[in-house]
């Protein structure tokens, strides 16, 4: 039995379902990351989590207890809001102090958690601002703050670093998956950026109209995208579907395609390419190689199919030019077939 | 400020010049007017108007009927229109339009209109009025009284207060709230500790606003009760343009001491609710 359970769960607006039938698992410790396109219920899902929207069927378990129909303060659950949702007529310390006070805790140890808090997330110098004068990475640490302060069972983020700009966003996300391993926490988090989830996740559930189109680690997720929803949700594939594959490799098969830009190695064309069981092949045409600091990424053309290949950018190593004749091999182990 | 070069610096001034001559010729000008009357009797400089009304018991007591319902109301408007407010933005974005488009054309269908709608309506023989006492709710109701005012005050100005509050909510977004909530605060706590403390400033500037408002009503108040009602703005009209105790001198003493009377809560409120940072 998984930590957190969700189990059948649905829910729909009048006549419009959101999702419908979910389930969803997130063990002790684990940052569960949720993704999709926009609109197919990840803010829903854990608003219903949460308590904050009933769900129209299935339970929610957190711990072993069936919180389903408990109120949203009852359940112990914390949350950071994209736009931070700070107190703003309260100071960095009030605002952390605020629910430890509706736990009617005594004085001094709220001040004493506040205090450790303020310190582990680096707010001390800030302890007495308001957030008005805070900066949007400032905020956000305090938002999470105040919902880590409270010692929540289940800790949900939705979209949190996505109103940052790039490089606080980075540091933020870093500092986060750092706090989890100290701290330990369980958390659900949503974001739209594949980088984030790969380097947050433990597990990943990739959303698709209001449903799970895959749910697994980052490697499997990267490795073996189940659908076209998540190889394109992961970018960057070489997505072929049957005809093309046929035309290039001269392959019948009835799925379409996945594969990565480094899978496929290139290299220069050989007089007699020996075909061995597993192996597919073609000639290409390069027409276009950009260096992407330690990888070079050539664009090919194989029999008008475009097609994009990372190698790694060697020192010494002198790369073939645009315009250059090539070959292409590609290993059926690493072929992704996507269902649907 | 926003960096504009010297051409657009240019520009921006001789566009703001029509608008700071109207400023000049219809707000500096006639205050500047009424303060130097005010000053003068009989052509010649004393503090003597001032020292008529100051020690009349009439004209004080114009000022503290106007000062009572225009607090009295006010302070009604705010209690009736923040509730309203707060369930209005839990409306469809359609319903919230039709209701600040009814506010608005209420708050400004003042005057005689106003005061003959009521007077049909809530007069000696007005329907209301009729219903209420068939029902023995009431013994008799009269309109053209103190209480009658307030309570023809407090129509307009609780919808003017929908309009002032109803913007300063979107302080108040969703999520601030929702956070309080998984926090364990009850709904009464969070209005306790953070939607009044956010709204506060909000709602004394709203505050202010109606009492500015209903001390400068005239024309509703006339057309209900006449000359009859000691006001103000009805003793300013009546020493400007009334035939029998015409003083205007004497009225624009009366009108400074009004403006005075409104500037001191907008300068006090500005100083009390300068944001206090404790950012150390
Ligand atoms: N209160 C509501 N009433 C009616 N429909 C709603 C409500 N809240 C959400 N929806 C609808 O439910 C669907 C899912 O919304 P939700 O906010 O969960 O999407 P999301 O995955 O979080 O999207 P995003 O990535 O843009 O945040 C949307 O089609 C939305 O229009
Ligand atoms: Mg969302």
């Amino acid at each position: 039995m998984s930590y957190v359970e969700i189990r059948n769960l649905s829910k729909r607006f009048g006549d419009t379902p959101v999702f419908e039938s979910i389930d969803l698992d997130v063990e002790k410790g684990s940052i569960c990351v949720l993704v999709g396109p926009s609109g197919c219920g990840k803010t829903t899902l854990l608003r219903a989590v949460a308590g904050l929207a009933a769900p129209d069927q299935g339970t929610i378990t957190i711990d072993g207890k069936d919180v389903t129909r408990l109120e949203a303060k009852q359940r112990g659950i914390g949350m950071v809001f994209q736009h931070y949702a700070l107190f703003p007529n309260m100071s960095v310390e009030q605002n952390l102090a605020f629910g430890l006070e509706q736990m009617k805790l005594p004085a001094t140890i709220i001040a004493k958690k506040v205090s450790r808090m303020v310190d582990l997330m680096g707010l001390g110098p800030r302890a007495k601002a308001r957030p008005a004068t805070l900066s949007g990475g400032q905020k956000q640490r305090v938002a999470l703050a105040r919902a880590l302060v409270l010692e929540p069972k289940l800790l949900l983020l939705d979209e949190p670093l996505s109103a940052l700009d790039a490089q606080i966003r980075k540091r933020l996300r870093d500092e986060l998956k750092k706090l989890q391993h100290e701290m330990g926490f369980t958390a659900i988090f949503v974001t739209h950026d594949q980088e984030e989830a790969l380097l947050l996740g433990d597990r990943i559930g990739v959303m698709q109209s209001g449903r799970f189109a895959q749910v697994g680690g980052p490697s499997e997720i990267y490795g073996h995208p189940a659908t076209m929803a998540v190889a394109k949700f992961i970018g960057d594939f070489n997505i072929l579907d049957p005809v093309t594959i046929e035309q290039v490799f001269n392959r019948k098969c009835c799925l379409n395609w996945a594969v990565h830009p480094q899978a496929i190695e290139i290299f220069r064309p050989i007089p007699k390419p020996k075909l061995s069981e597993g192996i597919y092949q073609a000639d290409v045409q390069i027409t276009g190689v950009h260096v992407l600091g330690c990888v070079l990424r050539y664009m090919v053309q194989a029999k008008g199919v475009a097609l994009k290949i990372d190698a790694l950018n060697r020192p010494n190593m002198t790369p073939m030019k645009k315009g250059d004749a090539a070959r292409i091999s590609l290993s059926a182990a690493d072929i992704c077939e996507l269902q649907n | 400020m926003i960096e504009i070069g010297r051409r657009g610096r240019i520009i921006a001034w001789a566009c703001a010049i029509p608008f700071l001559a109207v400023i000049f010729l219809f707000e500096v000008m006639p205050l500047a007017a009424v303060l130097t009357n005010s000053v003068f009797k009989e052509g010649v400089p004393s503090v003597l108007n001032y020292a008529e009304i100051l020690g009349s018991r009439f004209y004080l007591g114009a000022f503290r009927v106007s000062f009572s319902i225009s607090l009295l109301t006010a302070l009604i408007a705010l209690v009736v229109a923040f509730p309203i407010a707060i369930i209005l933005r839990r409306m469809p974005g359609r319903v919230q339009d039709i209701i600040l488009v009814f506010s608005n054309i209420g708050t400004n269908f003042t005057g005689y209109p106003l005061a003959f709608a009521f007077v049909i309506l809530m007069g000696v023989s007005g329907s209301i009025t009729l219903l209420l006492i068939e029902a023995g709710l009431v013994k008799d109701f009269n309109i053209y009284s103190t209480a009658g005012l307030v309570f023809v005050y407090s129509y307009f100005q609780i919808l003017l207060g929908i309009l002032l509050i109803f913007p300063a909510l979107g302080a108040i977004t969703p999520d601030i709230e929702e956070a309080a909530k998984l926090m364990g605060a009850s709904r009464w706590l969070f209005w306790r500790r953070i939607g009044l403390p956010i709204l506060a400033p909000s709602l004394a500037g709203a505050l202010l606003l109606l009492f500015a408002n209903a001390m400068g009503t005239y024309a509703t108040a006339e057309a209900l009760v006449g000359s009859g009602a000691n006001l103000v703005t009805i003793r300013i009209g009546e020493l400007t343009a009334g035939d029998v105790f015409s003083d205007p001198n004497l009225a624009d003493t009366m009108a400074t001491l009004l403006v005075i009377i409104l500037i001191i809560p907008i300068v006090a409120a500005q100083f009390l609710l300068k944001p206090k940072d404790s950012n150390a």
